[in-house]
């Protein structure tokens, strides 16, 4: 069982405070949903949590060891992985060399000059594997620039699956896909959490409130709410500054 | 997937031990780059017997050129780093060399040292001071982004040229001739033109075998992604800073080597190695010969070269029509000359 945990974290860019005495916490198997309104200060938080952002205060925890000072390539050795809200894949790259770009991450070193990479049998069968798991494997010789918008975004699963994450940061997963795309990337992240701790930054409130075990509601950078979907949909708080209609239904 | 055109998951045993011979789009690439040395390999012979042996030093510095052309493409072309200070490695190189061979005719001692012209010396050494250097220099450089990034290795390029042009030892601006020096080469004797054309000809053929394994290993991998995406490659794992500044060292000893090469070809050792105009000039040589083909950074010194042969017989306004040959080039062929035999085919796995 992974846990990444947060506290007291604190950001402020210049005057504008961004994150503002943040506690959360994700664990494996549970899907931690992180809502809010436009400028709430989610991807703010998404990046102290991957060590893109080094906070002005606060402690990161994974497993109860104090990662903050740790960088964002040290923490996806350490096991924490994120995908990107603007999907930012390698464009000439082919699909599968994407994926292999990210297993070779994983590798101690890469200061290997000789041996071809194309020659990894093993490594181009991992991200096989990893391009069917994700509904790709199809498209595994394509150029990524070729891909589209969907399967992109599964491409950036993919690749944030393939340092083998205990934890996975999700920024926007379902940005801009068609509600059938939507609906099946939610299921491969509903199967992903079985083992990972998913801690998952959306916009599309239907699939948050269908996937999420736990929901967490950001505003101005502080915590307004957290609990499980129905406790969340109740909340007066968030209907007041957020959920307004989304969800009446 | 079970496409044969989309499942080469298990690669095939060729003869080759290494994998310069690619598979798939690259191998046209592969073709091109040993046609290119092929006809390198029979020019000078074919000049001589045409009546134009003076041609020969041309293509020897075409070889030596194209060779910094190529160390130059490795980190720009693949590693998305333009530098506008290369002239800098090719200024360390000139002066390592040349120094140690200064030093060798009049019997003095540099730093202790006592000089020698043994190229086998001189070039191995002018390599490590240019790997060195790059260290340094990209250490820093690399800390800056983009434009800056430009900036910072234009100004380490003046500060080099404006250092060697203090050196009064070496005749200060005016340089120093070291006509009296031998091109020795181990046990080659290298004062017939002909015979340094071959050396230097084969060091060309060892790098770009060398860089053509480079970039499609693991560790080209990781630069042609840094180039692609520098933030993406860091929530990857990678520790991109030391990636970059990796190849960019060994993109500095290439070119501190072919700074040596230059200064034992020309047995005269002046400033004008470092000028920032020839960091421009190998550039051009770059983009004229298509940006991340490596070979192309040979082609496009071959260009230049023979733009520049070509006009001076005709008129001293020669630089005018290099500019309008350029100009040619660059809107015929937008990806440069390799770019357009290529068809836009890609250049590495």
């Amino acid at each position: 069982m992974t846990e990444l945990s947060c506290q007291g974290l604190q950001k402020a860019f210049g005057g504008l405070v961004v994150t503002d005495d943040l506690a959360l916490s994700v664990a494996s198997g549970e899907i931690h949903a992180l809502i809010g309104p436009n400028g709430a200060g989610k991807t703010t938080a998404l990046a102290q949590l991957s060590g893109e952002l080094r906070p002005d205060a606060g402690t990161v925890w994974l497993d109860g060891a104090d990662i903050t000072d740790l960088s964002l390539p040290q923490r996806v050795h350490a096991g924490v992985a994120r995908s990107y809200q603007i999907s930012s894949v390698f464009r000439d790259f082919t699909a599968r060399e994407n994926v292999e770009l990210a297993l070779q991450a994983m590798d101690r070193h890469s200061f290997r000059f000789f041996r071809p990479a194309a020659r990894n049998a093993k490594r181009i069968e991992r991200a096989e594997a990893l391009l069917d798991q994700v509904g790709l494997g199809e498209e595994a010789t394509v150029s990524a620039q070729r891909l589209s918008h969907g399967q992109t975004r599964q491409l950036e699963i993919a690749m944030a699956m393939a340092s083998d994450p205990q934890v996975l940061l999700l920024d926007e997963p379902m940005a801009g896909m068609a509600p059938d795309e939507a609906s099946r990337l939610a299921e491969l992240v509903r199967s992903l959490a079985e083992a990972v701790a998913v801690l998952l930054v959306e916009h599309d409130m239907d699939v948050v409130f269908s996937v999420a075990d736990r929901i967490s509601v950001l505003h101005q950078g502080s915590l307004i709410a957290s609990g499980d979907p129905d406790q969340i949909r109740a909340d007066p708080d968030v209907h007041r500054l957020y959920l307004r209609d989304d969800v009446e239904s | 997937m079970s496409d044969p055109q989309t499942a080469p998951a298990s690669p095939r045993r060729t003869g080759l031990r290494f994998g310069l011979w690619a598979r798939g789009p690259s191998r046209w690439h592969v073709a091109l780059t040993v046609v290119f040395l092929a006809l390198l390999s029979v020019a000078p012979l074919w000049v001589e017997a045409s009546g134009r042996g003076y041609l020969v030093t041309v293509l020897t510095r075409v070889v030596i050129f194209g060779l910094a052309a190529m160390s130059l493409d490795f980190v720009m072309g693949y590693g998305g780093m333009v530098s506008l200070g290369h002239a800098t490695f090719l200024g360390a190189g000139a002066y390592t060399a040349g120094a140690l061979t200064y030093h060798s005719l009049d019997g003095s001692r540099l730093l202790g040292i006592p000089g020698t012209d043994q190229a086998l010396v001189t070039w191995p050494l002018a390599t490590v001071v240019g790997a060195l250097l790059g260290l340094v220099i990209g250490g820093l450089s690399l800390r800056t982004k983009g434009v800056y990034f430009i900036m910072a290795t234009l100004a380490f390029n003046q500060m080099i040229y404006f250092l060697f042009n203090a050196l009064e030892i070496y005749g200060g601006d005016d340089g120093v001739g070291l006509f009296a020096a031998r091109r020795a080469i181990g046990p080659i004797d290298a004062s017939d033109d002909m015979v340094f054309y071959y050396v230097c000809f084969a060091v060309l053929v060892v790098f770009t075998v060398i860089l053509n394994l480079v970039v499609r290993a693991p560790f080209g991998r990781v630069v042609r992604g840094c180039r692609s995406n520098m933030a993406r490659m860091a929530a990857l794992g990678y520790q991109t800073y030391r990636y970059r500044l990796a190849a960019f060292a060994l993109s500095a000893a290439i070119t501190s080597l072919a700074g040596a090469m230059a200064v034992t070809e020309s047995q005269f050792l002046s400033p004008s190695f470092a000028e920032w105009t020839e960091s421009g000039e190998l550039l051009i040589m770059v983009i004229v010969g298509g940006l991340g083909s490596l070979i192309g950074g040979v082609i496009g010194a071959g260009a230049l070269f023979l733009l520049e042969e070509l006009s001076i017989d005709i008129t001293d306004n020669w630089q005018f029509f290099v500019g309008i040959g350029l100009l040619a080039i660059v809107l015929g062929a937008p990806r440069g000359l390799t770019g357009t035999l290529l068809g836009g085919r890609r250049s590495h796995d």
